[in-house]
């Protein structure tokens, strides 16, 4: 499975749903069975969650600025 | 919910909340602080004023997201009347007609290289890549909405967000991995 493109493209897509949280109950302990047993699923899991940290940690968060909730709360009473 | 202290109490207390959300999905939308600002006063606006139409025991988190994302091709279209007419959908399709489609999938990334990844160049990635690619990041990736959340907030069927998000994070991964090579990060591997 790991030389076929194929095969890997469609672990990429598992991991994925997994990690989103879209798989179902049944489908998910499939899953975790796989990344104990196949080499590919664990290591291709394993770099995707590095890769959706790297996103959820680095990533800019731009907050509000200190007035704007004040400015929304006050034209709300107007 | 018609008594006004009761809406004011659900207002304070569902939705506010939000705001620091609601307002880093609106900066990456627009990319303009102002903007920004703008979009999120008018989707508490619009929230207040609509807030019969909440349904209790929904998302109000998703819901917000949904108004914003209402407001911003709204305004978008007022800024470019005359223009033809133009939404996520028609962003998406020129990007696809593009040629560098193709995209490669199994681009290894371990721990060495993520942790001399610079924030600054992630977030410069991602506000690279066309809005509707950008948007679905922001919207699983940050803020973790499900697919149908996801799906519902922007007004496209659930297979396109898989889709779309799959190719979203592969065209992220690409750029990451240009800036990395540039700068002579590899991986021992």
């Amino acid at each position: 499975m790991t030389d076929n493109p194929n095969g890997k493209q469609e672990i990429y897509q598992r991991v994925n749903l997994f990690l989103d949280n879209q798989l179902n109950s049944e489908e998910q302990q499939d899953f975790i069975s796989k990344i104990e047993t196949n080499p590919t699923y664990s290591q291709v899991y394993k770099q995707e969650q590095v890769f959706r940290t790297l996103i959820k940690e680095k990533v800019n968060r731009h907050t509000v600025s200190s007035d704007l909730m004040h400015i929304i709360r006050q034209k709300l009473k107007d | 919910m018609n008594d006004n202290n009761e809406k004011e109490k659900f207002f304070e207390k569902e939705l506010l909340k939000h705001i620091d959300a609601l307002h880093n999905f609106a900066y990456y939308l627009s990319h303009d602080q102002q903007e920004a600002d703008d979009l999120v006063q008018e989707t508490y606006f619009k929230a207040f004023k609509h807030l019969d139409y909440f349904q209790d025991g929904t998302n109000s988190k998703a819901w917000l997201f949904k108004i914003l994302k209402n407001n911003f091709i709204n305004e978008y279209r007022k800024k470019n009347r005359g223009a033809k007419r133009v939404d996520f959908e028609e962003v998406l399709r020129e990007v696809d007609n593009n040629d560098d489609a193709e995209l490669p999938e199994n681009l290894e990334f371990d721990h060495e290289v993520a942790g001399m990844i610079l924030g600054d160049e992630v977030t410069k990635a991602l506000n690279s890549l066309p809005l509707e690619y950008r948007s679905l990041i922001v919207l699983c990736d940050l803020e973790d909405f499900s697919y149908d959340e996801i799906a519902k907030i922007l007004e496209i069927p659930v297979g396109t967000v898989r889709s779309r998000l799959h190719r979203a994070r592969a065209m992220m991964k690409v750029k990451l991995f240009h800036y990395a090579k540039a700068i002579g990060i590899t991986s021992k591997k």
